[in-house]
């Protein structure tokens, strides 16, 4: 057990954070970024150390020149350990606005922690009809304001004014133990193959077998409560909105219609319309199976984060790890 | 007249060490209970598949007098598969713990193992419940939250939906007895819950806590009483999700099953495995040994209709 490496692998970078999943916990982690020990950039990071205890610093060997000298530095928020199985929420930041749209932007004094794809959670705002629930963000402006990524069939009907937000997880991939898993629906077309939009994005893939419960007329299309049908299409991954599209008919049904204030006020309490998944959808007509909707993929892992001097490099770099145990003193 | 006390001849050893380990926290595990369970054997691949028949279209038209027999129909299945998985943790000990220590420091291994191992299987199959099924708020309460606190409207609204679905109860019923304060029970779906419901659930109208059952000796430990044709067994391990109502409470998953709506499966010897290895395997000082389990497991819902997972706050 004594300084084991106990996983290595490599990837190329597509200039975006990355994660490394690991099935065992670690207690270091080494990077090493070939394409940039081999190039002459001046200020590029192209090797990294992490241990336990340096939290999200890590330690950066980089190019002071234009050449093949070295130095060395430590670097924050390099890497950020993540075990999916033990999720809590994030503290509590408070928010001082949130818009009258579909994608309503909520201002706040500290984005800590967010970024595009991250799942937060609303609470005491105005949008009473969005407090509670949990949504996918995107367009998140440091320190100022972050948007619910995915559309929403009916703006809430009021601009909200302060309020706080929690952050749930930092992506879909963290977000439940068992994937993919059930949603709240924020919008449904009229279409011959309806695309549907979910507040977390949906995590669904071509294939895949989903049913629908429209429980209250609030949200109109309860015609297609309790039907189920087969992903046929999913959006591009890291685009929002994510939507996917299904085998359904809705062109005869009801307009699909996302709760506002108003209805909470007239309605009081109701069951949320939802889309859950039933597994795999198969050639045969009938026949189908649950794989999928049965999966533990939680992990234990390490997000790097990318850029010039982060250990996920830029695009196209390619970067080597080792992952390694030890015992702690 | 000198006297010799402690204060001139204390005593060397000044702690007597009881070797009788005090009891641990064992949470009451309730979500494996309800769930059909199957031992897959070895050497047969790492998915459970399990097949329901689809149902046949009724035959009301009558046959008589027309010589030809009926259109033939086809069949259909259903294919659910459940995936194992190997989990395991375990801890080292170093040989100056086996040195030094008085106590039976690989019995408390063994012990904390033991209830990590059932907990983290509880965990597993709760998540499963959690996340995969769709959800029915409680609405009838009166604390003007989303999800309301539990009304007797709100139980009987999942009974209605598993009922409607023919799903079948685990418990039957009690008659009533001639006992003073006591309550016939109705047959039950089982509905696995928080006990920070406790206190709640006595608020639901008609609610039978189980001292006051015919015959309370059917009753086991994490059971709380019945209300409706719901039976509530609670855990301190029951789902609760943080701060998701609409005022901010925390929300309580209850679930609230029939029978057949779920499976836990492990493979052969490997439900609970507990590996001791002595310091030998250690190297060649032999300096620690180490204590582990491991389990191979899965769990997954095998009908929707059958399960459903009950959102409600408190009151």
């Amino acid at each position: 057990m004594n300084n084991d490496i106990i996983q290595q692998g490599y990837f190329t970078s597509t200039g975006v954070n990355y994660t490394i999943k690991l099935l065992s916990d670690m207690d270091w982690l080494r990077i090493v970024n070939l394409t940039q020990s081999a190039a002459q950039n001046n200020g590029y990071g192209f090797e990294y150390f992490w241990q336990r205890g340096m939290g999200t610093t890590g330690i950066m060997y980089y190019h002071p020149a234009g050449d093949h000298t070295m130095a060395v530095n430590s670097i924050a928020s390099a890497f950020t350990a993540v075990n999916t199985g033990l999720q809590t929420l994030g503290p509590t930041i408070a928010t001082t606005a949130g818009t009258n749209a579909t994608r309503p932007v909520i201002s706040t004094g500290s984005t800590a922690g967010l970024s595009d794809g991250c799942i937060v959670r609303l609470n005491s705002t105005a949008h009473t009809d969005l407090n509670g629930l949990d949504f996918t963000v995107d367009n998140v402006v440091a320190n100022t304001s972050f948007r619910l990524a995915n559309t929403l069939a009916t703006a809430p009907g009021a601009i909200a004014g302060a309020g706080t937000w929690r952050l749930v997880a930092r992506s879909i991939e963290e977000y439940k133990l068992i994937k993919p898993s059930a949603r709240i629906i924020s919008n449904i077309t009229q279409a011959t193959s309806a695309v549907v939009t979910t507040l977390v994005d949906h995590g669904l893939s071509v294939g895949q077998r989903v049913k629908f419960s429209i429980p209250h007329a609030v949200y109109g299309m309860v015609q297609l409560d309790g039907l189920n049908g087969i992903v046929t299409a999913v959006s591009a991954a890291g685009v929002w909105p994510q939507t996917f599209t299904v085998n359904i008919d809705t062109t005869g049904f009801t307009a699909f219609a996302y709760p506002t204030i108003a209805n909470l006020v007239t309605y009081g309490a109701f069951t949320n319309a939802q889309v859950f998944p039933m597994g795999q959808g198969t050639t045969g007509t009938y026949n189908y199976t649950f794989e999928d909707a049965v999966t533990n993929q939680a992990f234990i892992g390490m997000i790097l984060t990318a850029g010039t001097t982060g250990p996920a490099g830029n695009n196209a770099d390619v970067i080597y790890w080792r992952a390694g145990k030890s015992f702690n003193q | 007249m000198a006297i010799n006390t402690q204060s001139n001849l204390p005593a060397p050893q000044q702690i007597y060490f009881d070797n009788v380990l005090l009891s641990v926290e064992q949470p009451d595990l309730i979500h494996k209970m309800c769930a059909m369970k199957r031992t897959m054997p070895n050497k047969s691949g790492n998915v459970l598949r399990q097949r329901r028949p689809g149902t046949l279209a009724t035959a009301p038209i009558p046959l008589e007098g027309t010589g030809t027999h009926p259109a033939l129909q086809l069949m259909s299945v259903m294919d659910f598969d459940i995936r194992l998985k190997t989990y395991g943790t375990g801890v080292a000990i170093h040989e100056d713990v086996i040195m030094c220590n008085q106590d039976s420091v690989l019995n408390e291994a063994a012990l904390s193992l033991g209830i990590n191992l059932r907990e983290t299987e509880d965990q597993l199959i709760r998540d499963t419940l959690a996340a995969t099924p769709g959800f029915i708020n409680a609405v009838g309460g009166f604390n003007g939250d989303t999800p309301t606190n539990i009304a007797r409207s709100d139980v009987d609204e999942v009974v209605k939906s598993l009922k409607k679905h023919s799903g079948k109860t685990f418990l039957s019923g009690q008659s009533g007895e001639n006992k003073f304060g006591s309550a016939p029970i109705r047959n039950a779906y089982m509905a696995l819950g928080h006990t920070d419901l406790i206190g709640q659930l006595e608020e639901i109208e008609g609610f039978i806590n189980t001292w006051n059952y015919p015959n309370a000796q059917d009753v086991i430990e994490s059971e709380w009483g019945s209300a409706g044709n719901l039976r509530f067994f609670l855990s301190p391990k029951g789902a609760k999700e943080t701060a998701a109502s609409l005022l901010g409470a925390d929300v309580y998953d209850i679930f609230c099953v029939a029978r057949d709506s779920y499976t836990y499966v492990d493979q052969n010897n490997y439900n609970s495995q507990f590996i001791y290895h002595g310091p030998e395997h250690s190297g060649f000082l032999n300096l620690y040994s180490t204590a582990a389990w491991k389990m191979r497991t899965g769990c997954g819902i095998v009908n929707d209709a059958w399960l459903v997972k009950f959102r409600a706050t408190l009151g």
